[in-house]
């Protein structure tokens, strides 16, 4: 046989190229990357990974029993050192997250050990234990294979739930905007699902605490597509003990530049610490997010969050009941902390600015608009009320999952590349999802159109029809100021 | 280079990228995660890029780069098991491809980068030329002396 031939052979294994090779993937990765220098980023799950990180200084050296006897005779450090026998696997899960320390050293860590085959028992997942207050509840978690791994294998982490079991609903939690985060397994697991893997903590913000309701989420291996495999769990929890929350009011107002920002409420709880800021109604920029830090009334540094995860300032936005929007900036708690006094020092904001090609999606129309333009399209969803996903062109490996929607639109539109999804709310815009929405093509009876994919939980209302917005903007800016604002810690107004 | 069109230029060439990459590892994971890279670094450095029009040519090179050295650290090869999973093919087909796959990996690396860029990447003589920085005859000779290389390797004129 000709060896060129053999060759070209070959290299068509490559030619298909995988899912995880679009666009808006790879962006989210890059962006992602360069994020984490510099960036705020919104998302309301933090997925704890077990990076390696120094703080695991703090409760190493504190953990042998023989220590903590040692110490017994101490105050303060007696019975700090004795709370601090914390199992290794668990240290291991939780050794950069100083907030949780602190959390279990004070006793909040309650002990679980459901073990859960999937529904296809080849995945096995165990949780171990869990921590809950009024903010957030995590759980460690341990994933076991009966799957003969490779060492690049992965699973992943995904459709994140929450079911309250007195009134079944269902909450949904936004794993950092939807994106799949990863669970990284051993590839010790052999045959033998007996094999350890690791604990891992999983740390989510929950809208409003629950005291009996089930975790339900998914997890997958994500090697190859024929290995493919994606099982369900579901633990319950029963009679969960919550911790409240101290509510410090805060109202007061920022001006930097041409704009004000304003700061309405500090909540602390045992495992976390957020700061409310009110979405600003700017004309002509989204706010994205905030830089801050937390004083004592002496200037030290008491809760920062470079030092919390390594990583960047997160937060997640909520509306009340009138409408505001929200955003909630996490931070290392200071519940611990011994303060009469604190200052939220902020030392840059952060935004985006967008002009006015708005475009807005109505999908029951079967029309968009840009300003005063009207533009004709084509709908589908994996809603049967719209069109399936017929396209001849739209090849495989972009068929959209369930819960997607996609809008076809003519190329001859000259629309500007859309990375931004928003939603009008009573304060301003506020930033729902960046993506960079890559615009596949297709062509129809000879007409090319683009393509514009986007989950469905994006959609928002007006008057009657759902629709959906999307913004284009250009680079992120970020204004560096010093401001402080002092709040008073005497007294809380309120716990929830 | 603005973010926009940064990623536009790396859409159209995400398809290259990939099947270069996966020319070094044969795993789907280990070529996309060499992708990222590649684009991130390319992400980073955009700005040093002065003319535009040689984008391809640098991020091509960037991804090879990063694979030859990941490739060397990692020394990783296809298992016949892993192969099998994965495509499928038939015991002859399999054993034959996995053969192709060893010679093809052990050629010296300037004649292993000529068979990747002329069969992975699609790319003409010309832009091989321009890629690698070499004159379009030698090109030419060095897959010649790949294709002759893994003749040798694979046993014989039969092929």
């Amino acid at each position: 046989m000709n060896l060129e031939h053999e060759i070209q052979n070959l290299a068509k294994e490559a030619f298909e190229l995988p899912e995880k090779m679009n666009i808006d993937r790879i962006r989210k990765v890059t962006k992602r990357r360069k994020m984490i220098h510099n960036v705020a980023v919104v998302g309301r799950t933090l997925l704890v990974l077990f990076a390696t990180l120094f703080l695991s200084l703090f409760i190493g050296v504190n953990t042998s029993t023989s220590f903590a006897r040692a110490c017994a005779d101490m105050p303060i450090i007696g019975d700090l050192s004795q709370s601090m026998v914390v199992r290794s696997e668990i240290r291991s899960a939780i050794r950069h997250n100083k907030n949780v320390q602190e959390y279990i050293q004070a006793g909040g860590l309650h002990e679980y050990h459901q073990v859960q085959g999937g529904s296809n028992s080849q995945i096995r997942c165990t949780v171990d234990s869990y921590l809950a207050d009024s903010l957030a509840f995590s759980f460690l978690l341990k994933v076991d294979t009966s799957i003969d791994l490779l060492p690049e294998d992965q699973f992943s982490l995904s459709n994140l739930r929450l079911i309250d079991l007195d009134t079944n609903e269902e909450e949904a939690i936004d794993l950092d905007s939807k994106e799949e985060k990863v669970i990284y397994c051993p590839a010790t697991s052999g045959t033998d699902i007996k094999a350890p893997g690791k604990l891992q903590l999983v740390q989510t913000y929950w809208e409003k605490p629950h005291r009996n309701f089930a975790v339900a989420f998914e997890i997958d291996d994500t090697f190859g597509k024929s290995r493919r495999i994606k099982e369900s769990f579901r633990f319950e929890f029963k009679n969960v003990d919550i911790s409240p929350v101290k509510h410090y009011p805060v109202d007061q107002t920022i001006e930097f530049e041409d704009k004000q920002i304003h700061i309405s409420d500090l909540l602390v709880s045992e495992t976390t610490t957020l700061v409310a800021i009110e979405q600003p109604n700017w004309d002509g920029y989204i706010f994205k997010g905030i830089d801050l830090f937390i004083t004592d009334e002496n200037g030290n540094t008491i809760s920062d969050p470079g030092l919390n995860n390594g990583i960047l300032n997160e937060g997640y936005q909520v509306q009340d009941e009138n409408g505001k929007t929200y955003t909630y900036i996490i931070m290392p708690t200071i519940f611990y902390k011994n303060v009469q006094k604190v200052k939220l020092q902020i030392t840059a904001i952060c935004y985006t600015c967008y002009d006015n090609r708005i475009l807005t999606v109505y999908p029951h129309k079967n029309i968009a608009t840009i300003g005063d333009e009207t533009i004709p399209i084509e709908v589908y969803g994996s809603d049967h009320s719209y069109g399936d996903f017929g396209l001849s062109d739209y090849t495989r490996k972009d068929a959209p999952k369930e819960g997607t929607m996609l809008f076809v639109i003519p190329y001859d539109a000259q629309l500007p590349l859309y990375n931004y999804v928003c939603s009008q709310t009573q304060n301003g815009l506020e930033l729902l999802k960046e993506e960079l929405f890559g615009y596949p093509t297709t062509k129809i009876g000879g007409k090319e159109y683009l393509i514009i994919k986007v989950s469905r939980e994006y959609e928002e209302t007006l008057g009657q029809d759902p629709i959906y917005r999307f913004v284009s903007n250009g680079d992120s800016e970020t204004s560096r100021l010093i401001a402080a604002v002092e709040v008073d810690l005497t007294e809380a107004s309120d716990t929830i | 280079m603005t973010d926009e069109v940064f990623f536009n230029r790396v859409e159209k060439i995400r398809q290259k990228m990939y099947a270069i990459a996966y020319s070094y590892f044969y795993s789907e994971s280990m070529a996309i995660d060499m992708v990222d890279d590649a684009v991130y670094r390319g992400y980073l450095k955009k700005n040093s890029l002065k003319q535009e029009q040689f984008f391809e040519t640098w991020m091509v090179r960037i991804l090879m780069n990063l694979c030859a050295t990941h490739y060397k650290k990692s020394k990783r090869h296809r298992s016949f098991e892993e192969y099998v999973v994965d495509h499928e093919p038939s015991a002859e087909i399999a054993t034959n491809r996995l053969e192709l796959m060893d010679a093809i990996s052990h050629l010296p690396d300037d004649l292993k980068r000529i068979i990747t860029l002329k069969y992975y990447g699609e790319y003409s003589t010309k832009e091989i030329a321009e890629l690698l920085k070499i004159p379009m005859g030698t090109v030419g000779t060095r897959v010649r002396k790949a294709l002759d290389l893994l003749r040798m390797e694979l046993g014989g004129d039969d092929i």
